[in-house]
This record gives structure tokens, sequence and C-alpha cells, in this order.
């Protein structure tokens, strides 16, 4: 849930990464924490599986002073993907303002996608969010490896669904800030027509797009610099 | 079902809450980070969180001069004056400020961020720039002694300003690191009793739908007995006529009859007869099932009702070609039961043994008394141990057939209602399933224990055992 606090003039947002484990949900982090620049950013904050935690979530706030004086918040967030984290999902998907659905593209794991969306809608649900009124988009990520659903086919489901569908190859960088912008754009607008924002804050959507998109002068770190292209 | 959400804790969540400076540093350990850094420069500094309360003090190189001027009254009130400003100075941007003091010591102040916010400010200094020549202090008065204070600021560190502003920037990136750390503790810590209470109460809701739906499948339980101990008894009303008018035709109160008639009719009253027994047991069962059944408990003489269920199976026996074995301890002792109801559990156990043994097989029968250590759980719910009598006697009837015996996976459920070691040995030997339970059921109520043991191929063994003392 958006949060405002106009006397010290602030505006949070809050985008979260679903999808099934394994999905590249971190990956996406590590890639917008890397190409992002450090000085409208925060630490990234990743509690991953192979400690012995019972609880794994990623965290990045991303941020920027308006023209106008308001300073926005983006926090991104990433859910863990195992079943059994269950609570921490719903805890983290808690007043979400945009989700990005993280899928595999592999077919074998069809079926861990959509049960993971079946998992993200009544978690939604359970939340008091609607899955039909929540800003979302679907990444199909992983699209350079063997045995993944087709071009063609994700095309397919991309013209009959209502989600805006981006491909993303996380792991090279690819695909990862053109499925932020999407969703940041989409949440913007979304906000921007329950609360009118672009009036209260005297922001317009490019504005907040290139504030939070703004890239780092030291782009292409060592792991980027081979892809020329895919990065912003 | 009527479907129950776990409570949202929407908004209430420590992702949702912003921390200040002092929530999120260990500030004991903090402090000591602190002491040490400024005796690595010989500067101190202060640390003021968002609402300018002062965290942490530590004292340097200057401490000796400030406090010599403090006590002088014009000293005093600059001093006190300034400190205050510096505090409150507006600061842009991540780059700290400079501020020089009426007696040419200089401080910085730099903001301490967290996520982007100027979470707390750092009061750099006083050090003595290099680039700057002390002014004159001799309007502090004629108690001020430029001896004294050129003597204490001599030992005030003199630094160059390229240096503070990396020691600085060194020393808030290191605070950024303590709070990023302490952060990610707090959001560990609080989001794990988090997902823990929302794990909690989905486990609640999953709780009070298997209550419900169990308090369900228990009253459909209720209904289907009572509905068997209807319709049973409704069966039973008109056979009993078609059995009583077979008997009488067999008597010939209506006439004489060719033999071919009197076989006819002999085969339905032995049929209807069958049926009776049938309906019989299902009424007993649907009767203990809803707690209808009445013992009747007289002194008993199990040897005696033992010989007397084995001489109703009898002819049974004979016409299996199944030998009966029967061996009683005479000492075994006369126990408070109800006699007919425990007759039958032993004909019905006698009944089985035959049934199901081999053709030219024994039925080992014995009743004797036994001892043998208590079974708390049985005993007594909430008894302490030492309540509970060490050892129990009981009187025991063993039935032990000849038969193929009763595969391991299925021995615990054979006492089931309508259970069946396999479908077939209904249709071959007849029976409801029912036997089992309700020879179960019977002994339970009067406080025993019935027991099966089996090897394949080479037989069964169901015990019976009755407690001695009577049941209460
Ligand atoms: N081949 C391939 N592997 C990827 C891609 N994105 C992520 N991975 C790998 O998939 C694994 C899981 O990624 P991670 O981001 O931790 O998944 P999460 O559970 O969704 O956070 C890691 O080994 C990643 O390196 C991709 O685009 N292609
Ligand atoms: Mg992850």
């Amino acid at each position: 849930m958006v949060q405002f606090n106009l006397k010290q003039r602030e505006i949070t947002l809050k985008i979260v990464y679903y999808g099934p484990a394994l999905s590249g949900k971190t990956t996406n982090l590590q890639v917008i924490h890397q190409v992002l620049d450090p000085d409208s950013r925060g630490r990234l904050m990743v509690l991953d599986t192979s400690d012995d935690r019972t609880l794994f979530f990623d965290l990045m706030p991303v941020f920027f002073k308006t023209q106008s004086g308001f300073t926005v918040k983006v926090k991104i967030f990433t859910v863990p993907g195992q079943v059994m984290h269950n609570s921490t999902r719903r805890v983290v998907l808690q007043g979400a303002d945009g989700v990005v659905f993280t899928a595999d593209s592999q077919k074998s794991l069809s079926k861990a996608n959509k049960e993971s969306w079946r998992d993200m809608a009544n978690n939604l649900k359970i939340n008091g969010l609607d899955l039909n009124e929540i800003s979302m988009v679907i990444q199909f990520n992983k699209r350079d490896l063997p045995e993944v659903r087709s071009d063609d086919e994700i095309a397919e489901v991309a013209r009959r669904g209502k989600e805006p569908v981006y491909k993303a190859t996380a792991i090279r960088g690819k695909g990862v800030m053109e499925t932020l912008e999407g969703i940041l754009r989409l949440t913007w607008r979304s906000l921007n027509v329950k609360h009118n924002l672009e009036e209260k804050l005297q922001v317009t959507e490019n504005e907040f797009i290139t504030g939070v998109l703004k890239p780092s002068d030291r782009v292409g770190g060592p792991s980027f610099r081979q892809e020329e292209g895919d990065l912003r | 079902m009527k479907s129950v959400s776990p409570p949202s804790t929407m908004d209430s969540s420590v992702l949702q809450k912003s921390f200040s400076l002092g929530e999120l540093l260990d500030l004991e350990s903090f402090r000591e980070v602190c002491e040490s850094y400024a005796g690595l420069f010989q500067i101190g500094f202060k640390i003021f969180d968002r609402s300018r309360e002062l965290l942490v003090d530590v004292k340097g190189s200057g401490a000796d001069f400030c406090a010599y001027l403090f006590q002088l009254p014009e000293g005093k009130v600059r001093c006190t004056r300034e400190v205050s400003i510096i505090r409150d100075l507006e600061i842009s941007g991540r780059d700290p400020i400079y501020y020089d003091c009426h007696t040419g010591l200089r401080y910085a102040l730099a903001p301490i961020f967290h996520e982007g916010d100027a979470i707390g400010r750092l009061l750099y200094g006083p050090y003595l720039p290099a680039d700057v020549s002390p002014p004159d202090l001799s309007y502090l008065g004629e108690r001020f002694n430029p001896g004294i204070a050129s003597r204490l600021l001599g030992n005030v560190r003199k630094v160059r300003s390229d240096v503070v502003f990396k020691v600085i920037r060194h020393l808030t990136q290191t605070i950024e690191v303590m709070l990023f750390i302490g952060y990610k503790h707090v959001l560990i810590s609080r989001l794990h009793v988090e997902a823990v209470t929302a794990s909690y109460a989905d486990l609640q809701v999953k709780n009070q739908e298997l209550a419900e739906s169990f308090r369900r499948l228990k009253e459909l339980d209720r209904l289907k007995s009572n509905f068997l101990a209807t319709v049973s008894h409704e069966l039973r009303t008109p056979l009993t006529s078609v059995i009583g008018y077979s008997e009488m035709l067999l008597e010939r109160l209506a006439g004489p009859l060719t033999d071919e008639q009197r076989e006819y009719i002999g085969t339905i009253m032995e049929k209807g007869e069958q049926l009776l027994g049938l309906i019989s047991s299902i009424l007993d069962f649907s009767k203990i099932d809803t707690g209808a059944l009445r013992l009747n408990p007289t002194p008993t003489n199990v040897v005696e009702v033992t010989r007397s269920a084995v001489t109703t199976v009898m002819p049974m026996a004979r016409k299996l070609g199944v030998t009966i074995d029967f061996a009683a301890e005479q000492k075994t002792p006369i126990i408070h039961a109800d006699t007919d109801k425990i007759r039958q559990v032993l004909v019905n156990i006698l009944g089985n043994a035959i049934k199901f043994n081999r053709k030219d097989g024994t039925v080992f029968v014995k009743v004797a008394p036994i001892s043998r250590p208590s079974q708390s759980a049985r005993v007594g719910e909430d008894l302490p141990v030492a309540l509970i009598p060490a050892m129990e006697e009981f009187v025991s009837i063993a039935v032990a057939d000849t038969g193929v015996g009763i595969p391991s996976d299925k021995l615990d459920r054979i006492f089931d209602s309508f259970y069946q070691v396999d479908g077939s040995s209904t249709r071959e030997y007849g029976g409801t399933g029912l036997g089992l339970a309700i020879t179960r059921n019977l002994v339970e109520v009067h406080g025993g224990i019935i027991e099966v043991e089996s090897k394949p191929e080479k037989g069964s063994t169901f015990t019976v055992l009755l407690p001695i003392e009577p049941v209460t």
C-alpha cells in the first residue's frame, strides 16, 4: 500500500517479485542493484537459502528526490519460492503496489509456475489485495535455456492475457530493467488514477521513471560488459 | 464449508515500519567503536539521531582547550550558542558542511543515511584546520590566559581538510554498514515472528475446520447407527412372521405336506433364521454404538460359559470336520459380568475359529486366570503412576485355530466395523463384517481387552481378557 508522508514530503511504493523457487527473482534484484546508481539505491539485502535460516527474502530500496522536493522511495522485495515459506511470502506481499511474477520458461516448470500463481492469488486475497486490480507484469525468465516455451507460445499467451509479458535472461542482465520499467510505469499509472499522484507530488511519470532507474555511471560492471545493448 | 480467513496483518509488518538510529544500533558496542575511532584520529565527535537527540559523545584532543574556555563566562555563552547552531545546520546532499567557531577551531557536520533517509548526523570536531591561523581570543576578558590557551591549543589535532573529508566519509560509511546490519537483524527477527504468527493463525483456522468436520462426521455416524437400529427393528418384525408361519406349516397346522413342500418350507425357515441372525447382529452393533446397550452383570463362571459356548458351536464344527480341544484351569475365579453377552462373544470367536480353519483342523480353547503389568494408558488417563496397580488380574479365554492366518498388515483393522480381511470371505462364509466389531465392543464395555495374534499358514489366536475386579 503506497505510503504517503506529506509532512516529510515522502512517498513509498512497494514492488514485489513473486514466483516459484529458483525462477531468478534474486538474480533480477542483483542485476538491478548493479545497474542503478549507487547514490540512488540502498544496499541489497539478500537472505538466501544457503544459510540455515527459516526466512528468506531479498530487499533493496531505490530512492530519488523530485524537482518538486518530494522523496520518492521504491522498496523492491523478492519472496521465498519454497512451498514451506508460505507465511513469509504472505507477509512480504502485504501492501504491495505492484507485482512482477517471475516465471521459469522451462517447459518442465510450467506446473510450478501455475502453482506459484495460485498461491500468489490466494495470498493477495488474504492480504486484502485484488488480483484484478493490483499492477502486475509477468516475466518469463531463463530464455537462454533449452526446452523452454517458445517465443511464439509466449507471444500467444501475452496476447490473450491482460498482464504485460516480458522475456528475460536475468543471469545475463537481459530483460531485467525492461521488466522493472514495465511494472513501475503500470504501478505509477494506477496509483495516479487512485491518488492523483502527479498533481499532489508535481511529478510526471517520466520523471518518476528516470528518477528511479537512474543508471550508475559505472554501468557495465565486469559481468555485464560483454552483453552490450542488453543494458540501459 | 464456510471458509475462515486468517487475520491479515495488513500494514503492521516490520517491513512497513521505519526505525530510528538508536533502534538499529546496539548503542553500547557502537559507543565502543566510536571511542576507538576518536582515539585513532584524536578528534572527538557527536552523533545525533533524526530528532536531534544526542546518542554518542566522544572526546578528542580539543576537549581540554574547550573545557578551559567553557569555564570562562563569556566562553560558556559563546560555546553553548554555537554548538546548538551547528547541531541544527541545514545539510543538503551527502557531503559534509563546515563551521568555524569563535575560537578558530572547526567542526564538520555530515548526514548519516539509511535507505536514502538522513536518519542522523555526525558532528565531527573540533579540530584545528591546517589552513587557518587561530584568532585573537582576548575578548574573552581578563581571566583569559593566552599562555594556558596556547599551550592547550597546541594539543589540539591539526588536520588538512582533505584528510577530514576522507575520515568523515569513512566514518559515516562504517556507521551506515552497521545500520544496514542492524536493520537486517531487526527484519530477520521480527519477520520471523510475523511469519510464525501467520503460520499459527493458518493452523488455527485449519484446526477449526477439522474440528467442525469431525463434529459433523460424528453426527453422521450417530444418525447412521440410529438408522440401522430402526431399519433392523423394522426388518425383524415381518421376518418373525415369515419364520413363524413357516414353522406352523411344517407342523402341519394347515394340513399335510408333500416331501417336496416340506423341503421348500424347511429352506425358507432356515434362510429366514439366518437372516434374522444377521439383522440381530446389526441391531446389537448399533445399540452398542449408540451407547444403548445395557449390561446385566451377575456372578459368572467363565469356565462354564465357555463350555456352553463350545457346546453351541459343536454341531457346526462336526459338520466342517474341525476338532475342538477344550482346557480350563479349575481355580479360575468367578467374575462379575453379563453372562449372556460373554457367551455371545465366545460363540462368535469360536464360530470364526471353526469357519476359517482348515479341513480337519483343530480349535484350541483355553481358560485360565492370568496377571500382567498394567497398561496405564487404559487404566487411568491422568493418574500418577504410583496410583496404578502394577499388575492387573484377568480371566483369559484363548481361542486358537489352525487356519491360514491373517496378514499382519490387516491385523489392526479386523475389529473395525464392516471390515473384511478380503471381500471374498463374506461371500464364502457369510456375515456382515460386524461380528468382530460387536465382539470387541462387548468385551470393552466389560472393561476387558481382546487381542489377536496370527502366524501366516499356522493360524490365529484370539484372546479375550476379562478383568477379575468387578466393573464399576
Ligand atoms: N540459465 C539461467 N539461469 C538463471 C537465470 N536467472 C537465474 N538463473 C539461475 O537460477 C538459479 C536461481 O536463481 P535465483 O535468482 O536465486 O532464484 P530465486 O529463487 O527466484 O531468487 C541461480 O542458479 C541463477 O543463477 C537465467 O536467466 N538463465
Ligand atoms: Mg531468492
